[in-house]
């Protein structure tokens, strides 16, 4: 191989590997779930306030909770999979919630991403499988269209159809601060560390 | 249509009619809206149409075989780097979600890596083709194996099953490409080297 061919290759190597490094916040971001957690921890956003109906057809938003910290999740009353986990694992958090004496500072809600569908008698049922809601536990529904999109794009959840009827969606723990910003999104086996994070924000 | 254009353009016309077919906003949508379409039909196309310019351009090229002695590996690096960042699963999410991140996916896969890459094939020897075709059998078996295992969703705007459909479907193309370079090692008849030629001809060069 000549020198030309050399050098020329070196020089496309180190461009590439800049591009590959730009591209996956320094190798560490390969999917873009991974980039949406690295792009809200370091650059908290806030969400829109849009009006959201609750459980008992009672008008309320994410602004009503401004000086607690809200951990939310996105899900639909018709899901059996991902969102069944989600809702065990915030049920878990409520009693550490309620047993700890913490119901004035942390909140609980779940936003559902399907509004046509999901009217106050359907997230009172969905909230029964999780032992109901109550002062911590809030769950909700934007108004479909605008309201719903923005509040998806807001924290980049994609909902997909699954082909059977119901959706997949990105499913995770959203951690907004006392200010109404998104500050961190995590895993549904991570909630320990999202409640020791709402504990530091106050 | 195109009957009284000049030679140039009608030779141009097969790349710009795959670009129109992948890249037409309706159509576009359809071909992304499956991760095997968006990731085996697609981005191949697109890539495609990029090398069916590169014979048109590469007749235009000043044609000193000195000046382009050494550029046909980095050109084809050039190619792969391209396509290789398409391929990571944010990027591929982020042309679903972003009208302008698709737009820059489209544009740059035709030439940055299609016409790089069919640049680049014209001025490599027999060695550095077949190079490339491991390379590209290589790539396809770790993708192919990656999107088979991966348990979870590699991208946040297609299914699992999907996934599995694309990685089994990933690993038939290395082997159909495997194959097909084995047996033009294998029973390919025996043929003066590489610089004592004509060029052969490549996917584009129509004349």
């Amino acid at each position: 191989m000549s020198r030309k061919a050399i050098a020329g290759l070196a020089v496309v190597a180190a461009a590439g590997a800049g591009l590959f490094w730009w591209g996956t916040d320094g190798f560490t971001a390969f999917t873009a779930e991974t980039a949406r957690r690295n792009a809200v921890m370091l650059d908290p956003r806030p969400l829109p306030r849009v009006v959201l109906e609750d459980q008992q057809g009672r008008t309320t938003s994410l602004g009503n909770y401004a000086g607690k910290v809200v951990l939310a999740e996105f899900a639909y009353t018709r899901c059996l999979t991902i969102c069944s986990a989600l809702g065990a694992t915030f049920e878990q958090l409520r009693t550490v919630i309620a047993d700890e004496g913490l119901g004035n500072r942390i909140a609980l809600v779940t936003l559902s991403f399907d509004p046509e569908h999901d009217g106050p008698a359907q997230l009172e049922a969905y909230a029964n499988r999780f032992g109901g809601a109550d002062a911590i536990w809030t769950f909700a529904r934007p108004r479909p269209g605008p309201d719903t999109r923005a509040l998806l794009k807001a924290a980049d959840v994609i909902v997909i159809p699954d082909g059977a009827g119901g959706f997949v969606h990105n499913a995770a723990i959203l951690v907004i601060d006392a200010r109404g910003r998104l500050i961190r999104i995590l895993d549904v086996e991570d909630w320990q560390e999202a409640l020791a994070l709402a504990l530091r924000q106050l | 249509m195109g009957w009284n254009l000049p030679p140039d353009i009608r030779h141009l016309m097969p790349a710009i009619a795959l670009v129109l077919i992948m890249a037409t906003p309706p159509l576009a949508s359809w071909w992304e809206s499956s991760m095997v379409r968006h990731m085996l039909v697609q981005i191949p196309a697109l890539v495609a149409a990029g090398v069916l310019l590169s014979g048109p351009v590469a007749r235009r090229l000043p044609e000193p075989p000195e000046r382009h002695s050494g550029t046909g590996a980095p050109l084809v690096l050039i190619g792969f780097v391209t396509l290789g960042f398409w391929m990571l699963p944010r990027w591929l999410d982020a042309a679903v979600n972003h009208p302008g991140t698709d737009v820059a996916k489209i544009v740059s896969l035709v030439l940055v890596s299609g016409l790089p890459l069919g640049l680049g094939w014209r001025r490599l020897g027999s060695v550095g083709r077949a190079f490339v075709v491991v390379q590209l059998v290589s790539m396809l078996l770790v993708l192919g194996v990656l999107y088979l295992t991966f348990p979870d969703r590699l991208c946040n705007n297609y299914l699992v099953s999907e996934q599995t459909v694309l990685g089994r479907l990933t690993l038939l193309l290395a082997a159909a490409i495997g194959l097909w370079g084995a047996g033009r090692v294998l029973f390919a008849a025996p043929r003066a080297p590489a610089n004592e030629r004509p060029q052969a001809p490549v996917p584009g060069d129509d004349d």
